[in-house]
């Protein structure tokens, strides 16, 4: 029984561990506390859904179309609304009720065009394994590949490539950067379109997985926020870990008390993070921040 | 009236402030000199409180302020300037030095809630005294113009007024002249000397303008790299090869 | 007629709750998402009180604000030494943490189902029910509160916290004691919006948890931000604002299933503008840049 929950766990991890990475790099690169990437998540899947059951494109096509559009709608948001109020150099609050009022609009107008209730995206019964004692079905299986994949891919962007190593740059020291002349613009466009992509194909898998509703990408958007500040702010792979960290919690929950008090646990371990160590589980040095 | 014993500071690994010793006299102005990162804004910052030293001790009126918070020591009459020139941007030049009284009376809601009319008459006491400090630094056109609105010079006489306002004995002024034209200059070195004469205070500035140095300061302490390398009157230091040698402007 | 009066009754208690949320975004610059935690917190202990232990709406008062400055200091000493977006952060957990109590813990609160036949306030013994009568009650106690708000607002008091808002350093070097400045300010803001809760449940007799959700949160700050900050003329004209819009949506005819949407969609579209174009809000003093 233990082993199906962390079976479950590490699969709904996965989807918040790529959430996660996706809003790390967005804020990392632009300090917005990005509300819209659960409104990016709802459009990406709300896209699939109708691409496979409207216009009866295949599975892997509607996929990745819905993937791209909305990464670029994110890269509309960002170019529409934050960079205006950037150049008035809005402080954190600005950005946050833009932000959350994006999320808003994209919701309710999903709501109007599909309704309320719970869109069913998966075509037949998944096919499952056995592990031991334990199942897994196909599409979590999938999560966790995906997740994998994209986790050794980030690694190696980050690490061995220029864009990447200057994703970075501007991550832990954004005036420093843009002092040294690195083309911001270039970063904050690469930074949102990844960002993006990883929390549509994330929300794409989700739905196939568990199917959709208009406010499915909230849940998962606040998780994926708590991992990313659970692993530090200014880092990308402790958050991608601690999203799948946070996924076990929550399945475990599930498994000793009751699934009303996955979200009640999530927002504890932010409380407790918040409150004694803000600079995050991974970071071993404690930032230094001068009351100046 | 203020003395620095053996303070350390450091950032992250980087000594910003090495065993420095430093005693200031009544009534008396005293200017850091130094070149950029000697260490001069994290003294003003230890002795403020905004920072903390991880050696040594702070002694103001002989006692010890070393671990008391920022808003203690204000109390207790040790006010400053940043470098940056702050204001409260959305208030007005009268709004800007009335809230710099030390009344707490009104830091309670309550007496301003319930006794209100009480309220209004020590304000009113207040805003005279503020107006009276206003003209004294010689703004009292301004009185009602929004400090966003004020000119970089102007904003530094709206500091003086705060903290004449505030009752500050020890002023610490992070570069009272930079980047006021020459006329304005004047007329703030006249400002800081009038509250040394008249109003007894004591004044601590930090200063790159080497000329100013030799008008207003009593003594100098010249710092580099986080250390103190000499100290003394202005002649007696500024006729050392190794300042010299720093300032070969003059 | 009713109806005018419903909705009358109905912005007064939202004028509590913005006037209250003004106090902490326009003068201590402390954007919270909790605020509808403390509205539900008011509305809770208030019913409560009133149903198992057969208090008096009027006694129920003091523990009610009692509840609401333990609470906000519980919130609020550990968040405000969070700056920005960590502040936020923080309130909006004890947000959520709050509203799973509401919602989960159904031995007290009832949970989903809700709590009614919630009874109306009495007065030596004369129940101030009947539209007219309870918006005679709470014009009484929504004029107090303006009152209080407005002394507030040009008080020193309000001034200290202004200068918080404006630059929180300068205002330390000068003597102020910020953290305690807004500690009070945040303690002032929940008794009020507990209160305003205490009014809502005695008046619509029912209450349930997903009135006091993080939308309820995010709803009061729409107003607040939409009619502007940092005096008392936006939080008001602000309320109007989120009151009348879906009364307007309702004239003009639009089909109840997209009502809804379309409301949040007009609040959230407004939000975006006013943040784009006009930061201080329609009449308010206090730019959010």
């Amino acid at each position: 029984m233990l082993l199906q929950f962390i079976i479950n766990g590490v699969a709904y991890g996965s989807i918040i561990g790529m959430c996660a990475i996706g809003l790390a790099l967005i804020y990392n690169t632009t300090k917005i506390f990005h509300f819209a990437h659960a409104g990016i998540f709802t459009i990406s899947v709300y896209t699939f859904y109708f691409l496979i059951s409207k216009l009866q494109i295949s599975l892997i096509l509607s996929f990745f179309i819905s993937s791209l559009f909305s990464s670029f709608i994110a890269l509309l948001i960002d170019k529409l609304f934050y960079i205006p109020i950037l150049n008035r150099k809005a402080t954190s609050t600005a950005y946050t009720i833009t932000s959350l009022a994006i999320y808003i609009t994209i919701v309710n107008i999903i709501s109007i065009f599909f309704g309320n209730e719970t869109k069913i995206l998966k075509q037949g019964i998944d096919k499952t394994y056995e592990i031991g004692s334990a199942i897994i079905t196909k599409t979590q299986l999938l999560e966790i590949i995906t997740y994998l994949l994209f986790f050794l891919f980030l690694f190696l962007f980050l690490s061995y490539t220029k864009t990447g190593r200057l994703l970075r740059a501007v991550s832990s020291n954004y005036k420093l950067s843009k002092a040294l002349g690195v083309d911001i613009k270039k970063i904050r466009t690469i930074a949102f379109f990844l960002g993006s992509f990883l929390a549509a194909i994330a929300a794409n898998l989700n739905g196939l997985d568990i199917g959709t509703d208009p406010h499915s990408g909230m849940p998962i958007f606040l998780n994926s926020a708590v991992a990313m500040i659970v692993g530090g702010i200014g880092q990308f792979i402790p958050a991608a870990i601690s999203g799948i960290i946070i996924g076990i919690i929550q399945s475990l929950v599930v498994y000793k008390f009751s699934a009303k008090w996955q979200m009640a646990t999530t927002f504890v371990i932010l409380l407790i993070i918040l409150l004694f160590r803000p600079q995050g589980i991974f970071s071993s040095q404690k930032r230094i921040e001068e009351k100046i | 009236m203020l003395e620095l014993n053996e303070i350390t500071k450091s950032f992250g690994g980087i000594k910003a402030v090495t065993n420095v010793s430093m005693y200031f006299t009544e009534g008396k102005i005293t200017a850091l000199i130094g070149p950029n990162g000697a260490g001069k804004t994290t003294i003003f910052n230890l002795i403020s409180g905004f920072i903390s030293p991880d050696n040594g001790n702070i002694q103001y009126k002989n006692i010890d302020i070393t671990h008391l918070s920022p808003w203690d020591r204000a109390k207790l009459g040790i006010g400053r300037t940043f470098q940056d020139n702050r204001a409260f941007s959305n208030l007005t030049v009268l709004e800007n030095v009335v809230l710099a009284t030390k009344n707490s009376w009104f830091e309670n809601p309550l007496n301003n809630i319930i006794n209100y009319k009480k309220s209004k008459l020590e304000e009113e006491k207040i805003r005279e005294i503020a107006k009276k400090h206003i003209e004294f630094v010689g703004l009292s056109e301004k009185i009602d113009t929004k400090a966003e609105n004020l000119s970089y010079g102007q904003q530094k006489l709206l500091a003086f007024a705060r903290l004449m306002m505030n009752d500050a004995e020890l002023l610490l002024l992070d570069e009272p002249t930079a980047g006021i034209n020459p006329y304005m200059i004047n007329e703030i070195l006249l400002l800081i000397k009038k509250l040394v004469k008249e109003h007894k205070k004591t004044v601590i500035l930090i200063e790159h303008n080497l000329k100013v140095v030799l008008n207003i300061a009593d003594f100098l302490y010249f710092l580099e790299e986080g250390e103190v390398k000499t100290f003394g009157t202005p002649s007696n230091v500024l006729s050392d090869p190794l300042i010299k040698e720093s300032y070969t402007g003059l | 007629m009713n109806y005018l009066i419903h909705i009358i009754i109905i912005i007064q208690i939202y004028i509590l709750l913005t006037l209250s949320f003004n106090l902490l975004l326009g003068y201590s610059n402390l954007f919270s998402l909790a605020h509808a935690a403390f509205y539900g917190l008011g509305a809770y202990t208030a019913s409560l009180l009133m149903l198992n232990l057969n208090f008096n709406y009027f006694f129920t008062i003091p523990i009610i604000i009692i509840a609401a400055s333990l609470f906000s200091i519980i919130v609020a000493s550990p968040s405000i030494k969070l700056k920005g977006d960590y502040f936020m952060l923080s309130t909006m957990a004890f947000q959520i943490l709050i509203f799973n109590i509401f919602n989960n813990w159904i031995e007290l609160t009832r949970g989903p189902y809700g709590i009614s036949g919630i009874p109306s306030p009495s007065i030596l013994g004369y129940q101030l029910s009947g539209p007219y009568i309870y918006c005679l009650f709470i014009s009484i106690v929504t004029l107090i509160s303006i009152t209080i708000f407005y002394r507030l607002h040009k008080s020193l008091f309000g001034l200290f916290l202004k200068s918080i808002r404006d630059d929180e350093m300068l205002s330390i070097s000068l003597a102020k004691p910020t953290y305690k400045l807004k500690i009070i300010s945040f303690v002032i803001a929940g008794i009020f919006a507990s209160i305003a809760g205490s009014l809502y449940a005695t008046y619509i007799s029912y209450i349930d948890p997903t009135i006091f959700s993080l939308e309820e949160s995010v709803f009061i700050m729409t107003a607040v931000v939409v009619g502007g900050s940092g005096n008392l003329k936006g939080p008001l004209i602000g309320t109007l604002f989120i009151i009348t819009i879906p009364e307007i949506l309702r004239f003009i005819g639009f089909p109840d299933s997209i009502a809804a949407n379309l409301r949040q969609i007009i609040y959230a579209i407004t939000l975006i503008l006013v943040m784009r174009y006009r930061p201080q809000g329609l009449v308010g003093e206090y730019k959010l840049e």
